[in-house]
């Protein structure tokens, strides 16, 4: 294929998003995109926040047809989109419906007013940053992934050449504005061959129903959390081709009670934010995980390196990784700072700051309780000293900046954090604090 | 004689209602492990999720399976009838009111 070709977004006419009300043909949303393209706002950078997998993709795609960028943004706290605002100055979000307290130009996007045809379409470079995903880090601002048109597109046909998704239906649990969402649900139906769900259930019941709204072959895009929420409800689920889970390990006894239930194989990607996609496996077959094509380790081990594929350049991850002489690799854990909720991955440090540079809270630190399960969401706890703040006050302060997954269950304010010689907070003191003051508030 | 039959039924009525919401409030609590929450200190007419009580998308899986378990029916936030379900206890309430078959 010439690479004109390569970075062209298909033609073929096939279905592209299936919604309750009936199918949307690809020429249709590629004619809308190309109208709401000649009408965005004049800027460098789209927010883009709609909810439903049509109103994304046109959203997309228009920007991409305009030059500009979309911003994934971390998590849709007001203060972290009013950050974002101000560091990309032009950015404005596109939305479906108007947002409240939102300190950002909005731009509505209204899919029914979008008529008519679209000019000849405009190849999008493939240099071109189509998107820019963000991590926490332990300083300072969220850190920036630009990914270029290349890098999503080569990353989305590395997908394909993985898993059965060209003329498949896929309903993902995940939204688009993240990685795993982006990719499944976004660049593979765009690119690959595959059509999409427009919703995003939630709960098991609307979960299966939705499937029940897809033509075979069905292919369901969830997390950890969400197989395990319909295995143990009991779902029954139309016949599936495949079932795909990624950004938290999968227990391989949730894998088996999966794929005894539906029938259907259950394999998992491995990736993260600053990457994309690297590696897969059948979870049931064992620990070792295949990489994508031409992705390999240029090192391992508690600072690993990873490159080829579609990665313009290495980049570091923050797991701890063994190589097998096969080519293929073991997840041994985690960096002690990194810290995974319901597959959302946060960095405690991070938190910390947020937490301590509220006016009014004089110390605190957020921990991950001992002894949680890998297959619970392992909530976070936060600890913090202030004369005037209530923990319900310290917690509305936290929530314009932080996922509600980070939200710390239990808070809890205490006379003084057990600070060492060193100023450090020892692993086990804390620990100890927590379960005492706890103890303490739930009585004897 | 015929108003003050009303009256009694719609206070039977209310009572019914603040049971049940009582009771659904004791499973939010104990699912979630809300633990500093008491049922009757939660405001039946305040939202469930994000301000309110605070709960996630994580939280409404939980309660999803609780409810089927406890209540023998499943929860469906999808259907346009019951999009504002989870709008506060009282909306859920009254969901769990119209559909539990135990």
């Amino acid at each position: 294929m010439s690479t004109a070709a390569r970075f062209s977004i298909p033609t073929v006419d096939s279905t592209l998003v299936w919604r309750r009300t009936g199918a949307v043909r690809r020429s249709s949303l590629l004619d809308r995109a190309g109208v709401l393209a000649g009408s965005l706002p004049g800027a460098g950078h789209v927010i883009n926040l709609c909810q439903s997998r049509e109103a994304f993709l046109t959203g997309f795609v228009a920007a991409l047809l305009r030059g500009q960028t979309t911003l994934l943004p971390p998590n849709r706290g007001r203060g972290t989109l009013a950050e974002l605002g101000a560091r990309f100055e032009t950015a404005y979000a596109l939305t479906e419906e108007p947002l409240d307290d939102l300190d950002l130009p909005q731009h509505r996007l209204d899919l029914q007013a979008l008529d008519g045809r679209r000019a000849p379409s405009s190849a999008i470079r493939p240099e071109h940053v189509g998107a820019i995903a963000f991590t926490s880090g332990s300083t300072g601002l969220p850190r920036a992934h630009p990914k270029t048109w290349r890098s999503l597109v080569l990353g989305a046909e590395l997908a394909a050449r993985r898993f059965p998704f060209a003329g498949a239906n896929i309903l993902a649990t995940v939204p688009p504005q993240h990685m795993y969402g982006l990719e499944t649900s976004v660049m593979v139906p765009l690119m690959n061959g595959a059509a999409v769900h427009d919703g995003r259930p939630l709960l098991p019941a609307d979960l299966a129903d939705a499937l029940g709204e897809l033509p075979p072959p069905r292919i369901l895009v969830a997390t950890p959390i969400h197989l395990r929420a319909c295995v143990e409800a009991g779902c029954r689920m139309p016949p599936l081709a495949l079932i795909i889970s990624a950004t938290a390990p999968l227990a391989p006894a949730l894998a088996e009670r999966a794929e005894a239930a539906w029938g259907a194989p259950v394999r998992e990607i491995y990736g993260c934010t600053e990457a994309g996609s690297l590696a897969s496996r059948r979870t049931v077959e064992g620990d070792l995980w295949s990489p994508y094509d031409g992705v390999h380790l240029l090192r391992d081990g508690e600072t690993p390196v990873v490159a080829g594929g579609h990665l313009p350049h290495p980049v570091e991850l923050a797991d701890v990784l063994e190589a097998d002489p096969s080519g293929r690799f073991r997840i041994r854990g985690r960096h002690a700072d990194m810290v995974s909720v319901a597959g959302k991955r946060a960095s405690l440090a991070d938190l910390t700051r947020r937490l301590t540079s509220i006016a009014g809270v004089e110390d605190g630190v957020f921990l991950q309780p001992d002894g949680h399960a890998g297959d619970r969401p392992g909530r976070l706890a936060a600890l913090f000293v202030s004369a005037s703040l209530t923990e319900r006050e310290v917690l509305d302060r936290l929530h314009p900046y932080v996922d509600p997954v980070f939200l710390p269950r239990p808070i809890l304010r205490v006379g003084a954090l057990p600070r060492n010689e060193l100023g450090k907070l020892p692993h086990d003191r804390l620990q100890a604090l927590l379960r005492g003051r706890a103890r303490d508030r739930d009585g004897p | 004689m015929v108003a003050r039959t009303e009256t009694d039924n719609w206070r039977q009525v209310q009572a019914v209602d603040r049971t049940a919401e009582l009771e659904l409030a004791a499973l939010l609590i104990e699912t979630v492990n809300l633990e500093e929450v008491q049922p009757e200190g939660i405001d039946p007419d305040a939202p469930l999720f994000g301000d309110g009580l605070g709960l996630d998308s994580i939280d409404a899986l939980e309660i999803a399976l609780a409810v089927t378990s406890r209540y023998g029916f499943a929860l469906r936030a999808d259907d346009p009838e019951n999009q504002r379900i989870f709008a506060s206890l009282r909306a859920l309430a009254q969901h769990v009111v119209h559909h539990r078959t135990r």
